[in-house]
């Protein structure tokens, strides 16, 4: 009996230990692990403020107290570097959640109940993917103004097609499975069936879905903050320091500038990716590690 | 005795592939009272499963609909009835059991949460009252050490206990009709014995009816009191078992019969109906076993034969009977 009652919490630990095993994946999440703590920590406890400007000494290079030196308008490059990393951090989760509430309900509408729902959801799903999304964001910031909650919305709204089309191609394997129709025949309401029976199957890939598009939120944010059509100076974000930055003395004079948030967001989302990787291979109950 | 349930004239259709309505089954009729087991026999594809489903209305409303027909439940059309109160209607007073018992059970919540979940949807009772209810039914389909396993997972069971398991699922909020689709098909024979007997018993203490659907023509006549013989979404002939077996008349029925190998003669070569079951999409006109019957008539071309009475409660579809039983 000892060996069987082993066995049924054996799935999730089974995922923990082939995660633990992916190395890119693990090292991935320390360095994550390591950025998140610094750019949420780091700046409350030693009292940063990313708008104090140093008078006379704009452009100074880095010292002792200015690791990364001073900007155009002698404010630290450092501090606005971690908070660049916040900013972007933030419009990459939340516009993920927003993804995350607009698409998976319509996938599983789509998927669960077919016949029109399905056609008019999945065609919309089509439209959204073959539509360069950077045009239609730039078209919607202008429209609303750009700021950093705009952006978000609108990368948020960007990002269901990804979720929809997920949710719909697990819901479709689920739904023509025996237990969803012994349900049914139980007499079990749809939306207990939808809660029980359909989302337990497509927590996975919406798991890693949400990894992924993380990350290319992220990238999106940088990009139109970069474009400035994103978050607007003085709130920093990635994006709108390498904007600062694009002047030719700075790019060849002073790399401090902007090799740093470069580096920062490279990290990000690579990280994010690598881990959703392994998280893929991990929630895989095919793969054996 | 009253009929419990009554199904007259149903047909349901699906879509094809290239957007046609074919219909599954065609013009079925038969009745079932209370405390009795009907038995539903047929080959694979002759509309047995489909009728099941049609009764409890789960035909998936974008592959398929019931074109046409009742579906009377004491006396009470339940294809007039609206989603909401068809679900209090499935396993409150129809409940169905599957062939796959390996897969019947959903796989990400313990037995005893899949139990329970039916029983506070239809009876209105406390967690702990439901639980112990739970407890009681395991017991009664004999699974050894219940509370044991109402902790335990699907993937912890083995096939003849996850049987026992979606039994005492099915049983537990007492229906009236109980439909088994193929209940057994998939465990080993022992254990197959095992199942219908204890369906048999539990139908005793809870008077309740059954529809089995199976084509297994031993377990048929260990288990039912009347046949329905289904051929290519038809029911072509229907009696009580001593009939079907003592008096077969269809020309398919024989076939079925004889087919059955027999232990007490040796012999090389099993007798079989010859041909296959014709598909939905492209039926024959006329009798549907036309083509591969013995003793075809002129008119089995043309026409479908209409179901006549040959005796007490004895009828059947076929051109032979026609003159013998006059019209219909």
């Amino acid at each position: 009996m000892k060996s069987v009652e082993n066995k049924h919490s054996s799935y999730y630990s089974d995922v923990f230990r082939k995660f633990r095993r992916h190395k890119i994946a693990m090292f991935c999440l320390g360095i994550m692990t390591f950025i998140i703590i610094a750019v949420l920590f780091i700046p409350p406890l030693l009292g940063l403020d990313p708008s104090k400007a140093t008078l006379g000494k704009s452009f100074q290079e880095p010292d002792g107290i200015f690791i990364l030196g001073l900007d155009r308008l002698g404010r630290d490059n450092f501090v606005r570097l971690l908070y660049g990393g916040r900013t972007s951090l933030l419009v990459g989760l939340v516009s993920t959640f927003i993804s995350i509430i607009i698409g998976v309900p319509l996938g599983l509408c789509a998927g669960y109940f077919r016949g029109p729902f399905e056609v008019i959801i999945m065609r919309m799903v089509d439209i959204f993917m073959v539509f360069p999304s950077m045009i239609l964001i730039l078209v919607f910031v202008s429209i609303i103004g750009p700021s950093i909650w705009s952006v978000t919305i609108i990368i948020g709204i960007m990002g269901w097609p990804n979720f929809a089309r997920i949710v719909y191609g697990s819901v479709l394997s689920v739904t023509s499975k025996e237990y969803v129709e012994s349900a049914h025949a139980i007499g079990a309401s749809h939306f207990r069936i939808i809660k029980d029976y359909i989302l337990p199957n497509a927590i996975s890939p919406i798991l890693v879905t949400t990894t992924y598009r993380t990350a290319s939120a992220i990238l999106e944010e940088a990009s139109l903050s970069y474009l400035g059509m994103g978050v607007q100076p003085p709130t920093a974000s990635l994006g709108n320091i390498l904007n600062d930055a694009q002047s030719i003395t700075t790019l060849t004079m002073r790399p401090w500038f902007w090799i740093p948030p470069g580096l920062l967001l490279m990290f990000i989302v690579l990280s994010i990716n690598f881990i959703g990787d392994g998280l893929r291979d991990a929630l895989d109950p095919k793969m054996k590690v | 005795m009253s009929k419990l349930l009554e199904v007259k004239n149903l047909q349901t259709c699906f879509y094809s592939k290239d957007k046609r309505i074919v219909s599954a089954i065609n013009d079925v009729n038969f009745s079932i009272k209370k405390g009795e087991t009907l038995g539903i026999v047929g080959e694979s594809g002759c509309g047995k499963s489909v009728t099941a489903l049609s009764i409890l209305q789960l035909i998936q409303p974008h592959s398929g609909m019931i074109t046409q027909g009742e579906i009377l439940l004491n006396g009470q059309d339940l294809l007039k009835l609206n989603e909401k109160k068809m679900q209090q209607i499935r396993g409150n007073q129809i409940s169905m059991i599957f062939q796959e018992p390996m897969t019947s059970l959903n796989p990400s919540f313990t037995i005893g949460y899949q139990l329970i979940s039916p029983i506070r949807l239809h009876r209105r009772c406390s967690r702990k009252d439901a639980y112990d209810y739970a407890v009681s039914m395991l017991h009664m389909v004999g699974i050894a050490s219940p509370e044991q396993r109402m902790k335990e997972y699907p993937h912890q069971l083995s096939g003849g206990m996850r049987q026992r398991v979606m039994i005492a699922m099915a049983l537990s909020c007492e229906p009236e009709l109980l439909i088994a689709d193929e209940p057994t098909t998939a465990l080993d024979v022992t254990i197959q014995a095992q199942i219908l007997e204890l369906m048999k018993q539990l139908q005793r203490k809870l008077q309740m009816s059954i529809i089995l659907i199976t084509h297994d023509m031993g377990v048929v006549m260990g288990m039912c009191d009347n046949i329905a013989i289904m051929y290519a979404g038809n029911v072509i002939e229907f009696a009580d078992k001593y009939q079907i077996f003592n008096y077969p008349k269809h020309p398919y029925t024989k076939g079925l019969l004889s087919s059955i190998p027999s232990l007490d003669r040796d012999v090389d070569v099993l007798n079989t109906i010859p041909g296959i079951v014709p598909s939905i999409s492209n039926m024959p006109s006329g009798c549907k076993f036309g083509p591969r019957c013995q003793h075809t008539l002129p008119i089995c071309k043309q026409l479908q034969p209409k179901s006549i009475q040959v005796g007490n409660d004895h009828s059947v579809s076929c051109w032979l009977y026609e003159q013998e039983g006059g019209e219909s």
